[in-house]
């Protein structure tokens, strides 16, 4: 008995102990932890609240000084996760343990929304979720590239699709996991693959709706980079009802799902025909107005050619002038002189006559008049130098 | 004087000889020539028109014949 209370520690001395050990310790003192809000409540000197497991087996009660207060992120709600940073402090006067809190931050779901936006922001910075990075889908691929799980209705929804709107599309499957912890991975690879194999015109990455959970591969920073890496431009059709993933946000396209997917990569064979056969009636119309145009525009110049006949001046003009030639040349006729009733008086030797110089009477002359020709002698001089008639 | 093989290339050509002999600035010779060319120029042009219609006309009914195939 006396060796017991001998070697039996005082009460100050186990306290000190233990709060020795619980604050010597790295681990204790600089300590994340995550459970339930069980209660709270705000003081002027600090937020008490107390943190439980799920099954509440273990409380831990914390401590968020009022210094403090303004600089955690999330604030203890009673029934919520939280997580928190701080260490374990001994009271040895109460003789419990508390947590102070530094820090705090949504637990549980809200965490991952807190990383996920974090996450957002960050890519969103470095420009990847950009309009401009966006790349044109090619009007009529000749060969596409689809990622999805085998397994999925998402793959038999789309190649109905393809069936119906383009037959003869040459598709290139890479299948992938789309869900669970080795998706990002297993998109990541096949994104790659298609990559290197070169031939796919266009990628769709795809998924058919599944819970919001499911979906968390879409929001993987490996699997968003791949998409902004990828040199052939991806197409998504990730079904689900919440926000866009950040696969939606970073891809060249988003549709919503598998089938739109599917639709906007292929043509819609009834516009394709409309057009064509716009087309066609626009090439005939073109050329039959210009071969009208040209037609008629010939049969002008026809016009105005037959017509140079009537309108040309200088032909008028010669027409005119050799008329009013031929007209001197009729009254200069000699012939038409003499049927006037003028005569050519000639001497004996041939000589025409043109005054009376030198001439005797008895002289022979001849005359010839505008029909019929006489030899005369000259009886007597009238008179030699009038001129009168 | 160039002789010109291309059909917008006749036809200014006829354009400009006209316009010479409305304005009476060509001697008499000129004229009677320059107006053979046009008239030979403009036949050369007519039958062009007529050989196009035709082509086109054929073009028309294969597109158009086409379109039942569709």
């Amino acid at each position: 008995m006396n060796q017991l209370t001998d070697t039996a520690l005082s009460v100050g001395g186990v306290t000190e102990y233990i709060k020795a050990l619980v604050e010597g310790d790295r681990f204790l003192q600089t300590l994340w932890l995550t459970g339930e809000v069980s209660s709270t409540g705000y003081h002027t000197t600090g937020t008490f609240f107390t943190l439980c497991d799920p099954d509440c087996e273990a409380t831990l009660r914390c401590v968020i000084w009022r210094s403090q207060r303004a600089k955690v992120v999330q604030h203890p709600q009673q029934g919520e996760q939280l997580l928190v940073l701080g260490s374990i402090n001994l009271y040895a006067k109460r003789g419990e343990y508390q947590m102070t809190v530094w820090q705090a931050l949504p637990g549980g779901e809200g965490l991952q929304a807190l990383r996920l936006q974090q996450l957002k922001s960050r890519l969103e910075a470095e420009g990847l979720f950009a309009p401009e990075r966006k790349r044109p889908l090619p009007a009529y691929p000749q060969t596409l590239a689809i990622v999805t799980s085998p397994k999925a209705a998402a793959w038999g929804d789309m190649q109905r699709t393809f069936q119906q709107r383009a037959p003869g599309l040459h598709l290139l499957f890479a299948p992938a996991t789309v869900q669970g912890e080795t998706a990002p991975n297993s998109i990541v690879t096949a994104i790659e693959n298609v990559n290197r194999d070169g031939r796919a015109e266009v990628i769709i990455l795809a998924r058919g709706g599944g819970a919001v959970e499911d979906l968390t591969c879409f929001n993987d920073e490996r699997v968003v980079r791949a998409i902004g890496q990828s040199n052939i431009p991806i197409v998504t059709g990730i079904g689900h009802q919440r926000d866009e993933s950040l696969a939606d946000l970073v891809a060249d396209f988003a549709a919503h799902t598998p089938t739109a997917a599917a639709e906007s990569v292929t043509p819609d064979y009834s516009l394709l025909k409309a057009c064509h056969q716009q087309r066609r009636s626009r090439l005939t119309l073109a050329l039959t107005q210009r071969l009208r145009w040209e037609v008629e525009h010939l049969a002008t110049l026809n016009k105005r050619f037959k017509s140079l006949l009537a309108t040309a001046p200088i032909l008028n003009q010669a027409v005119a002038k050799c008329q009013i030639f031929s007209q001197k040349l009729i009254a200069l006729d000699p012939q038409a002189v003499l049927t006037r009733g003028y005569a050519i008086v000639k001497l004996a030797d041939g000589s025409l006559l043109r005054n009376a110089d030198n001439l005797v009477p008895q002289q022979e002359l001849t005359i010839q008049l505008g029909q019929g020709k006489l030899k005369v002698k000259i009886t007597e001089i009238l008179d030699e130098k009038s001129s009168k008639i | 004087m160039k002789n010109p093989q291309k059909f917008e290339a006749k036809i200014a050509l006829i354009e400009e000889i006209i316009k010479k002999i409305e304005t009476g600035e060509l001697p008499l010779e000129k004229v009677f020539s320059e107006y053979e060319k046009a008239g030979k120029l403009l036949q050369e042009c007519e039958s062009f028109l007529e050989q196009g219609k035709e082509r086109m006309n054929l073009v028309i009914e294969t597109l158009t014949a086409g379109e039942t195939e569709f």
